[in-house]
């Protein structure tokens, strides 16, 4: 049996079982999970972060940004990660300096990226609405055609339009998992998430883990803000993010504060989302809006379900 | 104990205290937005002046803008009553959305009414599913520890896609362009004073007035206490005997009825039907009203006027300076982000200032 | 030892504002000593240690370590020189492993990843050659007391000090744990520790120490070697002083100076222990131990204050000579003996004991349970436990009108179920609680305060206050519905202001307006507050959980005064405490929960340390 052959029967066996729809709910959960990846790095150090929606969208522009000054998608990639860390630097700055009411503040700066990536919007391009169309990243199945010419031809069609982004971000899940487990920095992390106090005495600067946590976990975020607007779209489009930065919340939340958790969770919110596409070609009787709030639907069954004593870390939210 | 030098009443100098308070973060916030406005190439008087004049330069746009007080002040008032009881009630933007549309429905349905009954019970049908929906949650969370900040987004977005489906669908009026029928006149509310296309109604006053009231309730009743202890320290308001579970959702119920309230006088007041994208974020203002007053319902109408000028003067202000609309939305942010921060006097001019 | 000591303070004064901390004291450590710090809460005990950990540093005086002159900066600075210590209030990641809690701060590995398997083999190393049995894999959250205590010697061991410095370390254990832990120090002795530990309870002094330092009121009176002075002696010194001057008090606004609320209050982490023990509720400051040589309980057998012990006067019937007689032939002070299981607490049950049948001849207790009538009733009663707390396990209890009844056992062990029980706040599965012959056992807390029981919760601020809000709307909290308050709903304030005004004299509250946060009180104000709160009410039985905790010793007495005299106006109290001697010396009856279940009753005079500790045990007497 030749190669192609082979291939033919594989990529036939592999849309039989789904797979299509498994990528697509891969890409659809990759912002999601970005976003709780960045959140848990965040809360387990000790400090309540609600603010992902507005690092995410800030992300998103920033990314939009500078793949339009540097024709580079991957400079987007940079770009997203700043406009996240951004927001994360207010954050930290406001509940570690200043000892703001943390879900305040995640608030304010959710309403800030909002207005500001809005505005600068309309200021720098001149645009209302929809910033002009910049490049995108690679397909997954573009980049593996590139890197492994032979191989990679039949795998694409069944790749769909999965962006680079979607592995690389079940790959960040599982190196957080690692980080967190082997890792003296991760450890140190926890430590100040659940006992402050203690994490001093044993020599841990508690502000300074804290401050790279929340700058960390809004470069996270930032990514998933530049997967929506350089990964899948390829353009900012005014609030881009429609509350998938609660979603995250809500997947840190199921996840139990844990990466595999998260991963888990944000699959199951992809997969309802993608259900949704499909479904809704499918079932055309019943109402568009019926799939469009199916993941919201699904996150709130979840959370109904799951019912019992969360456990977030011990001293989440105090000082 | 010294002897008090002449004051003003009790309730009134506590509240003016929690707000002086408040001052040195404000004050921050508007450095920063002087700021702002020089990064954008205004003058930040000019700023000023603009959205002064778009918000109530004349009486057409003063109408307009003391119109856009009322949902405000309700929804301000939601949250703020929600946090007596130590909860975050983030949910009136789909509170008032289901509010509003279960109002104009039932206006509609219910046309043959007099209209002395007709009124009252559309807004109380507006409240009432707005207390509705906002009762999972606080279900939520004392069955479950779910966070109500997280329960209650879900639930915007579900309600707003509920909403849409409907209106589109069984209680729209037949078209294709997603709202419900007009109400009948019986229902709606008529203009005291005839300004420009929508004069003033009595909707702000009743809004100012539940405030106003609210506030008597936290400070000078049984009930109030309660609540407020509740939301102080919940296992010694527990011990003391006081029902917190109970208080608990009563106080959020009663918040998501506000914010359906607020939904149900829009309709009757303002717009005389439901329709899509009904709110402009007024459940999100709601937020940042109550905050900036740092939860004392009696100093809503301070942050509601700021804040429906503001929303108000946006287009006004591309108009005239070029400035973006969405400057407001920073404004607003970076208010709330100061006022977050609390920034406060040190500790020592704090005993003097409540001396 | 060394004629060179191994730790060297010069006149090491620490002062916060106009309050002396630690006053010229000098003190030597000798190598491979064991060394006690004994004092009254308050007398700057806590301060030295936190100097000499480097936690704090001294306004004035040298300190030297090992012949040289060392400055710490940071706890980590003097863990580097090999001094380290563990604080009294666990410093524990709740849900990290033992053995995570054990290495954060110090990994092994290299480029910032942990070799987990060097530190688990080097841990269980520790573990083998002193003994322990501490499961590294266990979340801590779920370990008891006694294996919270293992991963903080741990945490010391495994970072090489040589000198350990342990705060109040027996405090939260039971007798034989006790018993376990001091064979540990004599063991870390032979391999060549140094150890200083601060503790109240004389006969641990007694048991290992080579030598012990006395502090008061910030300065040291001296150092002993113990083969040199008595127990008398000691106490003696301990409380040599006459009261302090009031300018000693906590003035509001400076920090608190030693053990007490604020630094209670800074170590809790909201940790919820697992059957074990409840951290959140802080340590009660454990008694001045020997003996009872000065009960407040007891106004009529001796008309002075606290503090006027003259040399031989011992306060009980008995003269010094067997005392001292005991003493001679104690093998506690010489060396452990073999088989005895609490050998060292020999000195103390006897002469309690002894003081306390004398002492209560003229009070009017020895309740007779047959005479009494019967004023709360548990019978059979079975609760679920929770994650960190025993359920209750077909209990049944009586308390009579006007007895003080103790509960004691391992924190962890159903205590605090029963409390909230009491309460109301928790429901039985089954079995029913009867108050004055009527069941309450499904009626809410509102009910139970009307028919006069209720709590008093072991930390004020956290269960009974409401830490924001003001002086006056903290005491109308609980009677806020009543008539004279509240008109259909509306509050009458002026009225409230008054009847505050005049409660807050009563008790001798100190404040300085009725709007100030409530947060402003001291410690032992607040407990003078929930008191009073509860006063108000005209209890028939208040349930008091834990009344030393948080309070210094002043402020502890005079709680135990009100106590007493409440009880003789025919007020019955059930104390919960995880403290053996305050239990002893405020009940009538002593009863010990082991897993929820009651394992026994004894009359005090009949208490015997030993017996109670095989009940804390589970083992039957």
């Amino acid at each position: 049996m030749s190669m192609e052959a082979a291939g033919e029967v594989a990529q036939r066996g592999l849309i039989v079982m789904g797979w299509p729809f498994i990528c697509l709910a891969l890409s659809k959960a990759t912002p999601l999970l970005l976003g709780a990846l960045g959140g848990i790095l965040c809360e387990l150090s000790g400090v309540i972060n609600f603010a992902l929606e507005g690092m995410m969208l800030a992300g998103a522009f920033g990314a939009m940004w500078a793949t339009f000054v540097f024709q580079s998608p991957w400079m987007g990639i940079l770009g997203g990660i700043g406009g996240g860390m951004v927001i994360a630097g207010l954050h930290a700055i406001a509940c570690l300096n200043l000892r703001a009411n943390q879900i305040v503040s995640s608030i304010a700066l959710n309403l800030l990226a909002a207005g500001t990536t809005g505005m600068l919007l309309n200021q720098v391009f001149k645009v209302y609405g929809t910033s002009p169309t910049v490049k995108r990243l690679p397909e997954l199945g573009q980049f593996l055609s590139a890197t492994f010419p032979d191989f990679g031809v039949w795998m694409v069609p069944f790749l769909g339009s999965l962006s680079i982004l979607g592995p690389a971000a079940l790959i960040l899940g599982l190196a957080m998992l690692g980080f967190f487990k082997w890792a003296t920095w991760g450890l140190h992390i926890r430590a100040c998430g659940e006992n402050p106090l203690a994490a001093e005495a044993a020599g841990i600067s508690v502000g300074r883990t804290r401050f790279f946590a929340v700058l960390m976990s809004g470069s996270l975020a930032g990514l998933g803000g530049a997967y929506l607007a350089v990964g899948e779209l390829s353009q900012f489009v005014e609030h881009i993010t429609q509350g998938r930065g609660y979603l995250a919340i809500a997947a840190l939340i199921l996840g139990r504060w844990k990466p595999l958790g998260v991963l888990w969770a944000t699959l199951l919110f992809g997969l309802s989302d993608a259900a949704s596409e499909s479904l809704a070609v499918q079932w055309s009787g019943m109402p568009n809006q019926f799939f469009l709030a199916l993941p919201y639907l699904v996150c709130f069954a979840a959370l109904m379900l799951r019912l019992g004593k969360n456990h977030p870390p011990s001293a989440l939210g105090k000082l | 104990m010294k002897r008090p030098l002449p004051r003003l009443p009790a309730p009134i100098e506590k509240s003016l205290l929690s707000l002086c308070l408040l001052l040195p973060a404000l004050a921050v916030g508007i450095l920063c937005c002087i700021l702002l406005s020089l990064l954008c190439g205004a003058q930040p008087f000019d700023v000023v002046v603009t959205i002064w004049n778009g918000a109530w330069g004349s009486k057409a746009s003063a109408a307009t803008s003391l119109a856009k007080v009322t949902p405000l002040l309700l929804t301000g008032l939601a949250v703020a009553l929600a946090y007596q009881g130590n909860l975050l009630n983030i949910g009136c933007e789909g509170q008032l959305t289901l509010g509003a549309l279960s109002a104009a429905s039932f206006a509609v349905m219910a046309a043959p009414l007099p209209w002395p009954v007709l009124m009252p019970l559309t807004l109380l049908i507006g409240a009432l599913i707005g207390g509705l929906w906002a009762l999972p949650p606080v279900l939520l969370r004392q069955r479950g520890g779910v966070h109500e900040v997280i329960s209650t987004l879900l639930l915007n977005y579900l309600a707003i896609y509920l909403a849409e489906y409907l209106v589109l669908g069984p209680l729209g009026d037949g078209t294709a362009m997603g709202r419900t029928p007009q109400i009948p006149p019986g229902a709606a509310l008529a203009p005291l004073l005839h300004f420009g296309v929508q004069g003033i109604t009595a909707a702000p006053f009743v809004a100012l007035f539940f405030c106003l009231s609210a506030q008597i309730w936290v400070s000078k009743t049984v009930w109030g206490y309660e609540v407020m202890a509740t939301g102080s320290n919940i296992i010694a308001a527990r011990s003391a005997g006081i029902g917190v579970e109970r208080w608990q959702r009563r106080i959020f119920v009663l918040s998501g009825a506000l914010a359906g309230l607020a939904g149900a006088l829009e309709v009757v007041a303002v717009h005389h039907r439901f329709y899509r994208a009904f709110s402009p974020g007024y459940g999100f203002d709601g937020i940042t009203a109550a905050f900036l007053v740092n939860g004392t319902p009696g100093w809503l109408w301070l942050s509601s006027l700021l804040l429906a000028s503001l929303r108000a003067a946006d287009k006004w202000l591309q108009l005239m300076i070029g400035i973006s609309p969405n400057a407001i939305l920073l404004i607003q942010a970076i208010l709330l982000l100061c006022v977050a921060c609390q920034w406060r006097l040190p500790a020592r001019w704090r005993k003097g200032v409540s001396s | 030892m060394d004629p060179e000591p191994l730790i060297a303070l010069r006149l090491i004064s620490k002062r916060y504002g106009p309050l002396w901390a630690n006053k010229g004291i000098s003190l030597d450590i000798h190598h491979g000593e064991i060394h006690g710090i004994v004092g009254e809460n308050g007398a700057g005990k806590s301060t030295l240690m936190k100097v000499l950990n480097g936690h704090l540093r001294a306004d004035s005086g040298e300190y030297m370590f090992d012949g040289r002159r060392v400055t710490f900066r940071h706890p980590k600075d003097a863990m580097l020189a090999g001094i380290g210590m563990a604080y009294q209030r666990f410093l524990i990641f709740p849900q990290l492993t033992a053995l995570e809690n054990v290495i954060v701060g110090c990994e092994p590995g290299a480029f910032g990843w942990i070799n987990r398997k060097q530190a688990r083999d080097e841990v269980l190393r520790l573990c083998e050659s002193i003994g322990f049995d501490l499961s590294l894999n266990a979340m801590a959250s779920e370990l008891s007391f006694a294996h919270r205590q293992q991963i903080e010697i741990l945490r010391l061991l495994y970072r090489k000090v040589r000198v350990l410095i342990l705060d109040e370390p027996t405090s939260l254990l039971s007798p034989p744990e006790t018993e376990r832990f001091l064979e540990l120090l004599r063991t870390l002795q032979c391999t060549g520790h140094t150890i200083l530990f601060v503790t109240h309870r004389l006969q641990e002094v007694f048991a290992i120490a080579d030598r012990v330092s006395v502090l008061s009121r910030g300065e040291l009176i001296g150092s002993f070697p113990l083969i040199e002075i008595t127990a008398e002696q000691l106490v003696q010194l301990i409380m040599s002083t006459e009261k302090p001057a009031l300018g000693f008090e906590k003035p509001p606004e400076a920090p608190q100076a030693d053990e007490g609320g604020t630094v209670d209050r800074f170590f809790e982490i909201g940790l919820e222990p697992g059957i074990g023990g409840q951290l959140h509720s802080p340590v009660p400051p454990p008694q001045i131990n020997v003996g009872e040589l000065e009960t407040p309980m007891l106004p009529s057998l001796d008309g002075r204050g606290r503090g006027k012990v003259e040399t031989g006067d011992v306060r009980h019937p008995h003269p010094t000579s067997p005392v001292k007689g005991e003493e001679a032939n104690s093998p506690a002070l010489t060396s452990p003996v073999e088989g005895e299981e609490f050998s060292s607490a020999a000195l103390t049950p006897r002469m309690r004991q002894t003081l306390i049948s004398s002492s209560h001849k003229g009070s009017k207790d020895v309740r007779d349970s047959e005479t009494r009538t019967v004023l709360l009733e548990l019978r059979n009663i079975t609760t679920q436990p929770d994650a960190h707390e025993a359920g209750l396990n077909r209990l049944s209890l009586t308390i009579q009108e006007g007895e003080v009844f103790g509960l004691g056992g391992v924190v962890g062990n159903g205590q605090r179920t029963m409390a909230h029980l009491l309460s109301g706040m928790l429901q039985a599965d089954r079995g029913a609680v009867f108050l004055a012959g009527k069941e309450i056992t499904r009626l809410p807390p509102a009910t139970r305060m009307e028919m006069g029981l209720f709590r008093l919760p072991a930390n004020p601020l956290e269960e009974a206050l409401l830490p924001p809000r003001s002086i006056m709307e903290n005491t109308l909290l609980g009677r806020q519905r009543h008539q004279s308050f509240q008109h259909y709903g509306w509050l009458s304030l002026e009225a409230i202001e008054d009847w505050a005004t005049e409660q807050l004299q009563q008790s001798e509250i100190v404040y300085s307006s009725l709007n100030d946060p409530v947060s402003s009180l001291s410690g032992g104000n607040l407990q003078k507050l929930a008191l009073t709160r509860v006063l108000v009410g005209s209890p028939r039985i208040v349930i008091l959980e834990q009344p030393g905790c948080g309070l210094d010793i002043r402020a502890q007495e005079k709680l135990r005064e009100r106590v007493h005299k409440l009880n003789a106006s025919g007020v019955a109290f059930l104390v919960i405490s995880y403290d053996l001697d305050e239990l002893l010396a405020l009940s009538h009856r002593v009863g010990v929960l082991y897993r929820g279940r009651l394992m026994g009753i004894v009359n005090r005079e009949e208490a015997s340390l030993e017996l109670i500790g095989r009940w804390m045990l589970g083992m039957e007497g």
